[in-house]
């Protein structure tokens, strides 16, 4: 089954590269500052956030500079926003090809997230500035930063393929993923660090990935130290469960699309 | 040899009605009719076959036309084909690359190039940038919008994303191509150079699937047919036998379009002059539904006059089923003069031979004052009748008219 979808997609890898470039020059034409969305996005969140958490309320930070602090988060945050905002209607959004030409529907998504991942690399070019003014020297703890991405597009694509296949059959989730991830960031440590979380709660926070996968940017990034496997291994753990559900749910539906859309 | 396409008992059922779209209703009314949906006992009434038992088998390098009336379910075979729909029963096997040009303009994005489109649409066909990249040039010129080719496609026109859409589709050299006639809305030069393309793959050993409306171009293209009725094979053979099953089906059914006839206007008693019936016979005597290109037949209008009409005007209109105008017969124009006319009586036209090509025509009687023009005091239609003429099919393919003709060969 798995292998027949992977093999199939395989066949189309042209089509997720090219919808993917797709998805990114659409995204910015007849915009002005273009590609610029993707830098000023979480660079605007970061300069409010340090004003109203760092200035108003003082949120401990465990000694690092508020903006770097919430940059470090922001970063990855930005990219699942992004990518489950556009992962989401994807095929609602593209009816036209849904309904009138055949290739693997989850190239739609997959194209979503690929595009968010791209406006992430050029967000990530002031992250190295930042990194460079604040003088945070990267330790060999950085070749962790690839596991923790990797998981984290896992999860993201779970989500974008579950939500993708369920828009289809439910609009109300148009209005469910916006609230859902204005509740999510608060769950998860991007304006504030775990420290704050009580202990008796912690291990029911965790439980959310996105905690896990947030504490292992800071701590590999900012501290210079190896992941909490612990955490980590839950936020893997529930990624690839996330993933395959999603997955298989999607091409469950995957028959029905063109009838029901 | 083994089979590139293979239909098996495939069926088609489509739902009726909105489906489920919100949660709410999913979690109301929906939860017993998803439930029911699941054991599968469906209300009957909310549901649609639009394929019943479809079964075929095609080779590599065969040629089939899909025929008949709107509805039919030919599309639904093609989306089926093209794996963009999917069967509710049966199995469906395709082996290969298939290009599909089922709607006009799909695959493309309106806000990128022609030339990013290109690309775009040749990678939803399965090609690689490589591939693509290579073709380019044919493609461009085969479509003819060199200079077009840097804007985005939203200012084209429907001719023009056919063409391009066609061009793309026709260059990958596909396992399995699949048509559309609808699609062909570009000029007629284009038309041929599609048909030429079409019949290029074809030597080339493409298999090809074609719904076509155009019996002729079935008739020149493909070397098998199947006439689809009602979501059911209705005739499956070779193309002469095929076509002349949906002929015959054509001229026993009463054509039900309107073919832009003026409403009639009906009993009034206000009303100084009615027609009360209009009617075609044969001048053999016949009086039928089915006349055949050369009889002799004659239009009889029945009129009700309450009030003596003085020197009136009678228009008839022959109106073939798609709403072309075939002839128009104004009393004035020949010179004639109708005399009053007054009580019940039958005004009568002979026309002969009839000359008119295959089809289904209706007549449309309007009379006219003689002082004021084009409003009408009285009008009525007759019965649809069908015309057998010399040509395959109706409309655009078979034209309008019959004529006389003496053929000689003369030497210089």
């Amino acid at each position: 089954m798995l292998s027949d979808y992977i093999n199939e997609l395989y066949r189309y890898r042209e089509l997720v590269l090219v919808w993917g470039l797709r998805e990114v020059r659409v995204r910015y034409k007849q915009s002005l500052l273009g590609v610029m969305w993707a830098i000023l996005q979480p660079l605007v969140m970061m300069i409010v956030f340090t004003l109203v958490f760092s200035r108003f309320a003082k949120v401990p930070t465990d000694g690092i500079p508020y903006p770097l602090f919430s940059y470090t988060a922001l970063l990855p945050w930005t990219l699942l926003a992004t990518a489950i905002s556009f992962g989401v209607p994807s095929l609602v959004n593209n009816l036209n090809l849904v309904v009138k030409t055949y290739f693997p529907r989850e190239i739609l998504p997959i194209g979503a997230v690929g595009a968010s991942f791209f406006d992430f690399m050029v967000a990530s070019s002031v992250f190295a500035v930042l990194l460079l003014y604040y003088r945070i020297e990267l330790t060999w703890m950085t070749l962790w930063l690839p596991l923790v991405l990797i998981l984290q597009l896992v999860l993201i694509l779970g989500i974008a393929f579950a939500g993708s296949a369920l828009l289809v059959l439910y609009r109300d989730l148009r209005f469910i993923v916006p609230l859902g991830l204005q509740i999510w960031l608060y769950l998860t440590p991007v304006i504030y660090p775990i420290t704050i979380i009580p202990e008796q709660y912690l291990t029911l926070y965790m439980l959310n990935p996105m905690a896990g996968i947030i504490t292992a940017y800071r701590q590999i990034i900012l501290f210079g130290q190896q992941p909490n496997l612990m955490y980590l291994g839950i936020a893997g753990l529930e990624a690839i469960l996330i993933f395959l559900f999603g997955y298989m749910m999607f091409k469950k539906l995957e028959i029905s699309f063109a009838d029901i859309i | 040899m083994n089979p590139i396409i293979q239909c098996d008992r495939v069926s088609k059922r489509y739902r009726l009605g909105a489906g489920i779209t919100s949660f709410r209703e999913a979690i109301t009314g929906g939860v017993k009719q998803q439930l029911r949906s699941f054991t599968k006992a469906v209300d009957e009434s909310r549901e649609l076959w639009a394929l019943e038992d479809v079964s075929f088998t095609l080779n590599k390098g065969d040629s089939l036309g899909l025929i008949g009336p709107n509805g039919a379910g030919k599309t639904t075979i093609l989306k089926m084909l093209a794996k963009i729909t999917h069967p509710t029963s049966g199995v469906v096997n395709i082996k290969g690359r298939v290009a599909a040009l089922i709607e006009l303009g799909a695959g493309f994005h309106p806000d990128l190039t022609g030339r990013e489109n290109v690309f775009l649409n040749g990678a939803i066909l399965g090609l690689s940038n490589r591939e693509i990249s290579r073709s380019f040039d044919r493609i461009v010129d085969f479509s003819g919008l060199e200079k077009f080719i840097d804007t985005p496609v939203k200012r084209y026109s429907s001719g023009m994303y056919v063409r391009l859409g066609f061009s793309v589709a026709a260059h990958i050299e596909p396992d399995v191509l699949l048509v559309d006639e609808v699609l062909a809305v570009g000029d007629a030069q284009f038309r041929q150079k599609c048909a030429g393309r079409i019949a290029e793959l074809r030597k080339l050993g493409t298999t090809i699937v074609f719904v076509a409306h155009n019996l002729y171009l079935v008739k020149s293209v493909c070397d098998s047919a199947i006439y689809m009725n009602h979501g059911r094979i209705q005739a499956y053979g070779d193309t002469i036998h095929t076509i002349s099953a949906y002929e015959s089906w054509m001229f026993q059914n009463p054509i039900t379009k309107a073919g832009g006839l003026l409403d009639e206007q009906g009993p009034n008693d206000s009303a100084s002059v009615t027609f009360t019936n209009v009617e075609i016979r044969s001048l053999n005597g016949e009086d039928g539904k089915k006349f055949r290109y050369d009889d002799a037949i004659e239009i009889r209008v029945h009129y009700e006059a309450k009030q003596p009409i003085h020197q009136p005007n009678l228009v008839l209109r022959i109106a073939r089923s798609d709403g072309t105008t075939c002839f128009m017969i104004r009393t004035n124009d020949y010179g004639k003069h109708l005399e009053d006319l007054s009580g019940n009586g039958v005004i009568s036209v002979a026309v002969d031979p009839l000359q008119l090509a295959s089809g289904a025509y209706a007549i449309e009687a309007k009379l006219m004052m003689s002082s004021i023009d084009g409003v009408p005091l009285a009008l009525k239609h007759s019965p649809w009748f069908e015309v057998e003429g010399l040509s395959l099919g109706y409309e655009e393919a078979s034209g309008v008219y019959v004529p006389n003709l003496k053929w000689a060969r003369l030497e210089n």
